[in-house]
């Protein structure tokens, strides 16, 4: 059959067509697993990735106002107010981010929800209210 | 003449097929959440509006509010879990699980409560029929508030916790 500008027509449309649904398919995928592969391997591997929390927390130095303000309503709080605890999820594109003390780390990964880990951030103040040592736990 | 006539339908009905299916796919991912009315700004706006630093009192604060959810500093710093339900009625187990799913019956809801909705302050654990109330929220916030020696707000912030 002779070529004619015609006789492309169709699957030139057609061609486009799925473009356009194959781009809008990738489009709607929301994560990216070997991204969030990485940040979770380097979560491990790091005592506590500041650069991921929500404010950069330093022992010694910031005051226990500051956390509250940065961070919210704390979980938790042990030996009157000397241990504070967050609990918090991992997520590709905000880092890690507080969630209420109810969030379900067994089936909010199901949902969508926390599925590159969840973490308690614990922190203990000294007398004058300043941290004096912090960690970051996975819950496994 | 007549079968090329039959490919042209034929073609154009496929092409028809296939546009309605990218429209479709195209609408299920445009319909998002909207966040709008559980935004800080908008609830702080709506709600909140009565907190000044350097103005507010401690009194004014719990008389608006209510108690906190915890005292701390001697009682400088007080840090309230706040919860956005329903004014007058408590959404029932049958609602929720009915609109959870559903982007558009989040959005109306949201829209209601922009209107007809109250921020409530979790204390403790809410255990029992109390927890439902918890578990239904539209949304949920952090306020911590920090007073001077004269039992004035020096500073305060509002955030959303992640749902």
């Amino acid at each position: 059959m002779p070529w004619s500008p015609s006789s492309h027509v169709g699957p030139l449309r057609k061609a486009i067509l799925y473009s356009l649904f194959v781009c809008l398919l990738t489009g709607c995928a929301r994560h990216v697993p070997e991204v969030a592969e990485l940040i979770r391997k380097q979560a491990i591997e790091e005592s506590v990735p500041h650069t991921w929390l929500p404010l950069a927390i330093k022992d010694g130095k910031t005051t226990k106002a500051e956390i509250l303000l940065g961070l919210g309503v704390p979980s938790d709080q042990f030996e009157g107010e000397r241990v504070l605890a967050y609990r918090l999820r991992l997520e590709r594109d905000q880092g890690y981010v507080v969630v209420s003390p109810e969030f379900d780390f067994v089936f909010a990964p199901l949902r969508g929800q926390g599925k590159y880990g969840g973490y308690h951030l614990i922190l203990v103040f000294d007398e004058g209210h300043v941290v004096q040592r912090h960690s970051l736990i996975k819950v496994e | 003449m007549d079968a090329a006539r039959i490919r042209g339908t034929m073609c154009s009905h496929r092409q028809a097929i296939g546009t309605v299916v990218f429209l479709v796919v195209a609408a299920g991912c445009a319909l998002t959440l909207d966040d709008r009315y559980v935004r800080e700004s908008f609830v702080r706006g709506r709600w909140l509006q009565f907190l000044q630093d350097g103005r507010t009192s401690q009194q004014e604060v719990t008389a608006s509010l209510g108690e906190p959810s915890a005292y701390l500093q001697d009682g400088k710093i007080l840090a309230y879990r706040l919860i956005l339900v329903e004014e007058d009625r408590e959404v029932t187990e049958e609602e929720y699980q009915q609109d959870k799913g559903s982007k558009s019956a989040v959005n109306k809801r949201r829209q209601a409560l922009s209107e007809n909705g109250r921020l409530l302050v979790v204390r403790g654990t809410m255990e029992d029929e109390r927890f439902w109330l918890l578990r239904s929220r539209a949304a949920e916030y952090s306020l911590v508030l920090m007073f001077d020696e004269s039992h004035i707000l020096r500073t305060h912030s509002f955030l959303r916790v992640a749902p």
